[in-house]
């Protein structure tokens, strides 16, 4: 995991801003002069604070909002709604002093940061089963979260010690944006981004098909062996973090996205995932057909080997699904990411 | 007097060898000064002793490479808040120490987020941490005072950076004022002094070094912040940003350095740019990894050149909001006040104040804390028109016996600017109907007569 003394090298501030807006496009940066423009646009974050008898309620575009439909914490996905956003949380007064309080007193020195993580969602789940917290979306409710050793061996599976993992996204014939993982010691020592691929690599013709080899034989020689690596178009990888089982495996058949190495692991969910998407599809099939009573008492088994295939997914491996996850988020986020830098500013001021 | 245009620096991140060419750099995209945060943590001995003077801990060989370089010097002492250097700078055994930790009601300690990772932070009011934190000041205070004698030093500052959580504690100003004191102990000039604050919150006396609003903050709030901290403030150092640490929400080049153009039309004449060289958990700096200038680092050459091309003088007009704080808070200022944070201020919308506060109407020009200023009727009829309304931020300055409009165009399209009712501009150029347009973002400085003011 990334600590304080990870090295980060090879960023310009655009690549690292693509990188993080693939996957978070509400984090796009904003321009000043654009706030007031933004004050009507749907989607944003929704705050709420509240205690027994008022709440203040706030807008990440809209500033603060009127509270007259507020209901509580039961209420929250009915009021983000009507403020037109899909991403809300609501806090009881006093209940984040209550979270650090409790991580605060759970932690030890030198906890690593997946012990953390699963400390700071432990209290937050507990708030929210006391009704002090509420979030939307409603991220696992009802599902008990991975312990801390599930998480590391899941890392470990992911990303084994001693090894590398890159991805490197293209756009319009050139690298767009690259982050290249080097775990060593139990931890990412490095994080590498285009500038310092590029630097290995020497300029690279933008095909991915053609380049993979390239930055592979690159990686190799300067950096401990590589475990995976990923190479696409960018907006292939958008579309595929919001889209619905099966989508990855498609790609992957069509060479959409090269994997190389492919890990056994990646194997197996692309796998799972396609299986996963047939079995959807069947189902819906199978929703039609029972209706019409088509198929009589032959549905029944046909739809247990669905649900069978269905369940089949990353989940029974990692102990959970962290792209399904993703998507599951994206799909609700209808910000898109700020593609492209304004551009230059004025050189020189005009002088009278 | 020149601007301080300072690009923050962490010599010891990088080899010995890159220090002259990357100081180089910077001098060559218009900086004048570097500025060094020396990190307590990297420097501390286990035997309480700090290492000053090995390897690219060298004190000296920094001053050397600095001097070499032509430039000045500014010193970030801490001990606390450099975002991107782990615990925030604090040795690992004074933030373990439980007489050194901010605890909760429930005992236990204060935790915050920092490089993502949770850290516990230290109790500004401790005694225990006020000794260690002091010891680490004296000691770099020693060795800084020759420099600051010869004035290679301008700036030597101390503090808990920008960490908002710190900055409301009323025992944080008083650790500033603490180490301020140690520092002048050990001879430091007191024009070199400075300690971390607020935009809210300036220090009384002293410089105040604060950190400029995200982009995302908008121009409005932006520029009645920094309005209202530089009338409290006039030698405010503001910290502004190229690119930021890794666990912030990331911004465009083009929107920093908005902020930036926003900051020096708005007056702002000291400044430090974070981060001039990459070498640390740091992404989007001036230079990359081979001290090679990134492309946005032209821009910001442009930036310092307007600095250095800005009036300074007597401000004639300041326009100070009523309530600056829940601008800049916008949306969290009522959030924060319900935390306690600050008193909250019954209905109303701040982002809609700060939107309105852009006519001339519904913020009325203030007369300047000057007995000799011109009275408010006269400071009226120099404020300027806009058109379209509100798509620039103004002010007037006096300057070698002239006066002179700054105006910037804060809108995505072109913004004309005509001088007030009783005023007229200095020169030609201007349209027939006395108006002149700016292009998006520019800065504009023109030159006013206007009888009617200086009677």
């Amino acid at each position: 995991m990334i600590a304080p003394g990870t090295r980060i090298e090879g960023f310009d501030a655009r690549s690292w801003h693509r990188l993080v807006t693939l996957v978070a496009p509400g984090f796009a940066s904003q321009a000043p002069h654009a706030r007031h423009t933004r004050r009507g646009e749907p989607g944003g974050a929704l705050l709420v604070f509240f205690d027994d008898d008022r709440a203040v309620c706030l807008h990440s575009h809209r500033g603060a909002l009127p509270t007259d439909g507020w209901e509580g914490p039961s209420g929250l996905e009915a009021f983000a709604r009507r403020w037109d956003t899909r991403f809300a949380v609501a806090l009881r007064v006093g209940a984040w002093e209550a979270l650090l309080d409790r991580v605060a007193g759970r932690m030890l020195p030198g906890d690593d940061g997946w012990t953390t993580l699963t400390q700071v969602l432990g209290a937050a789940r507990e708030l929210e089963d006391e009704g002090s917290l509420a979030l939307l979306p409603k991220l696992g409710a009802g599902v008990p979260l991975p312990p801390t050793e599930v998480l590391r061996r899941a890392w470990d599976l992911v990303l084994p010690d001693g090894q590398t993992a890159a991805l490197a996204l293209f756009d319009d014939g050139a690298l767009d944006t690259a982050l290249v993982l080097v775990r060593r010691r139990g931890r990412v020592e490095q994080v590498l981004g285009p500038e310092a691929l590029l630097r290995r690599t020497g300029p690279l013709g933008g095909d991915p098909r053609r380049d993979y080899r390239v930055i592979h034989a690159a990686l190799e020689a300067s950096l401990p062996p590589v475990a995976f690596g990923v190479y696409a178009s960018t907006e292939v990888v958008r579309a595929l973090l919001r889209g619905e089982p099966g989508d990855w495996a498609r790609a992957l058949a069509v060479r959409d996205v090269l994997v190389h190495p492919m890990p056994p692991w990646l194997a197996m969910t692309t796998g799972a995932s396609a299986l996963r998407g047939a079995a959807v599809q069947t189902r819906r099939l199978l929703g039609a057909l029972e209706a019409n009573e088509l198929l009589g008492p032959f549905s029944r088994q046909l739809r247990g080997l669905a649900d069978l295939a269905g369940a089949l997914d990353v989940r029974g491996l990692l102990g959970f699904d962290p792209l399904g996850l993703l998507a599951s988020l994206l799909r609700r986020s209808r910000s898109e990411p700020t593609r492209d830098d304004p551009g230059e500013g004025p050189d020189a001021p005009p002088t009278r | 007097m020149d601007p301080l245009c300072a690009a923050v620096v962490r010599l010891p991140t990088l080899s010995l060898g890159r220090w002259a060419p990357c100081l180089q750099a910077l001098r060559a995209l218009g900086f004048n000064a570097v500025d060094l945060p020396l990190v307590w943590r990297d420097h501390a001995e286990e035997d309480g002793t700090f290492n000053l003077g090995r390897g690219t801990l060298d004190l000296a060989a920094m001053l050397h490479a600095v001097r070499a370089a032509g430039l000045k010097l500014v010193v970030r002492a801490g001990p606390f808040g450099l975002p991107q250097s782990p615990g925030g700078g604090v040795p690992e055994a004074v933030l373990r120490d439980p007489r050194c930790q901010l605890r909760t009601r429930r005992g236990n300690p204060c935790l915050t987020l920092h490089g993502g990772a949770l850290v516990p932070l230290p109790d500004p009011a401790s005694e225990a941490y006020r000794r260690a934190a002091r010891s680490w000041v004296q000691a770099l205070a020693r060795r800084l005072a020759e420099p600051a004698r010869e004035g290679l030093l301008t700036r030597f500052i101390v503090g808990h950076g920008p960490d908002p959580g710190l900055h409301h504690e009323p025992s944080e100003a008083s650790l500033g004022q603490h180490l301020l004191e140690s520092a002048r102990e050990e001879g430091l000039p007191e024009s070199a002094l400075a300690a971390t604050g607020s935009l809210l919150e300036p220090l009384q006396g002293g410089v105040t070094v604060a950190a400029a609003p995200p982009p995302h903050a908008g121009s409005t709030a932006l520029w009645r912040a920094l309005r209202a901290a530089l009338a409290r403030a006039p030698s405010l150092h503001l910290d502004l940003r190229s690119g930021g640490p890794v666990f912030e929400r990331p911004t465009l080049p083009a929107h920093t350095e908005e902020v930036a153009r926003l900051a020096l039309a708005a007056g702002v004449r000291s400044y430090s740019v974070f981060l001039g060289c990459a070498g640390s958990g740091w992404v989007g700096a001036l230079l990359d990894e081979e001290g090679s200038p990134r492309p946005p680092a032209a821009r910001w050459r442009a930036l310092n050149a307007l600095a250095a091309s800005l009036p300074t003088g007597r401000e004639l007009c300041v326009a100070l909001p009523p309530r600056p704080d829940r601008d800049l808070q916008a949306p969290f200022g009522a959030l924060l006040g319900w935390a306690g944070l600050r008193a909250p201020e019954p209905g109303g919308d701040p982002g809609r104040e700060a939107e309105g506060a852009l006519s001339r109407r519904a913020l009325p020009w203030r007369r300047a804390p000057d007995p000799e200023a011109p009275t408010v009727e006269a400071l009226e009829a120099l404020a300027p028109e806009v058109r379209p309304e509100g798509a620039a931020l103004t002010r007037v300055v006096e300057a070698s016996g002239e006066l002179f409009l700054v105006a910037l165009n804060r809108s995505e399209g072109a913004a004309s600017v005509g001088p007030g009712p009783r005023a007229r501009w200095r020169a030609g150029g201007a349209s027939a109907e006395g108006f002149v347009t700016l292009g998006p973002g520019a800065v504009g400085v023109f030159s006013l007569a206007s009888a009617e003011v200086s009677e």
